[in-house]
């Protein structure tokens, strides 16, 4: 092998990724070679210096940060396993068309009430405690505006 | 009951995983200063990488089922989250910094200029340089990096994974991360003795 090789191999020496044998190859020429040896001090020196390189904080309360988002994300997710998507959904549209057939069923004995063919039913429930129907009351209101 | 910290990280995620907030909150307090350490190197801005811890363990928590021991340790699984959201945090950092960077080297060697009463001589100051500006130096020399060669030699020299470790992380090799880091360290002493 020749310096080029040994030197490419000392980065992984300094990180205790080498194997056995190359790691024996590489100390004996370490030993006889003064510019790979020399290679070698400055890889080491570079870590030593990165290793002792001091690492910036994240601000103290990150970590209380990060929890208080996760609790919020967690309290969503709890809520939809408990109402999920699958019923949520069919449900909200159970409730609408209940509500628009009970609309829709109300109209319809509305307009039933006051269908042509028995007005007399709602002119009666409108005016029970009279003995006027509606039309009466109606007929007689206008015939008092137009007296005045 | 044991406390939290006497827990393994695979005891503290399948607790998690059964819904204990807690439990995942004392891995949010294990690994919350590795991940954002590794996500300053990479964003270079430490605001930065505080929401990159952020979404990284909302990340984590969110696919939590999705992890599996088999194929990584917890660790690695979150650094790698943690690198996947700094590099999108950093693309975008990149395309912004690279004008401001322009814009401030023609500014610095204007001020070179021997003609400028201003300019310093570099090389004599160097020798009145103090430890903590010889690392302001290297963390420099470390940011001229291409991301992939500096991570993973942060990841090896300052948080101490093996090869494969890093490997998982970044999505690579043992043997691309091998030559990586070699070419890291060849480029940082360039840089350094230049």
């Amino acid at each position: 092998m020749n310096c080029r090789t040994f030197q490419r191999q000392i980065s992984s020496f300094v990180d205790a990724e080498l194997g056995p044998a190359a790691t024996e190859a590489l100390r004996e020429h370490l030993a006889q070679c003064r510019e790979c040896r020399s290679r070698y001090e400055r890889v080491a020196a570079l870590d030593a210096a990165l290793k002792a390189m001091p690492t910036e904080r994240p601000q103290p309360d990150l970590a209380g940060q990060v929890k208080v988002r996760i609790a919020r994300v967690a309290t969503r997710r709890d809520e939809q396993r408990a109402f999920p998507d699958w019923i949520r959904v069919p449900l909200a549209a159970m409730i609408i068309l209940l509500a628009l057939g009970l609309g829709n069923l109300a109209g319809r004995s509305m307009l039933g009430t006051v269908s042509a063919e028995q007005p007399e039913a709602l002119l009666e429930i409108v005016a029970p405690a009279t003995d006027y129907s509606l039309a009466e009351v109606v007929m007689n209101v206008s015939s008092e505006e137009n007296g005045q | 009951m044991r406390p939290w910290t006497d827990r393994t990280d695979e005891e503290l995620v399948s607790l998690a995983r059964e819904g204990s907030g807690a439990a995942f909150g004392e891995l949010v307090d294990r690994y919350a200063p590795v991940v954002y350490r590794v996500a300053r190197v990479i964003t270079g801005v430490p605001e930065d990488a505080e929401e990159v811890v952020q979404e990284t363990f909302l990340r984590a928590f969110k696919h939590l089922e999705q992890f599996s021991i088999e194929k990584a340790s917890f660790r690695t699984w979150l650094l790698a989250i943690a690198r996947n959201q700094s590099i999108n945090v950093f693309s975008a950092l990149k395309r912004k910094a690279a004008r401001f960077l322009y814009e401030f080297e023609a500014e610095s060697s204007r001020r070179k200029q021997p003609d400028n009463p201003h300019a310093v001589d570099f090389r004599d100051a160097e020798s009145l340089l103090s430890t903590k500006q010889e690392y302001a130096r290297l963390q420099k020399v470390l940011a001229e990096l291409p991301e992939r060669q500096r991570t993973a030699l942060i990841l090896k020299t300052q948080e101490e994974l093996s090869y494969e470790e890093i490997a998982r992380i970044m999505n690579s090799s043992s043997s691309a991360v091998e030559s990586l880091i070699f070419r890291a360290r060849r480029r940082v002493i360039e840089l350094l003795e230049r």
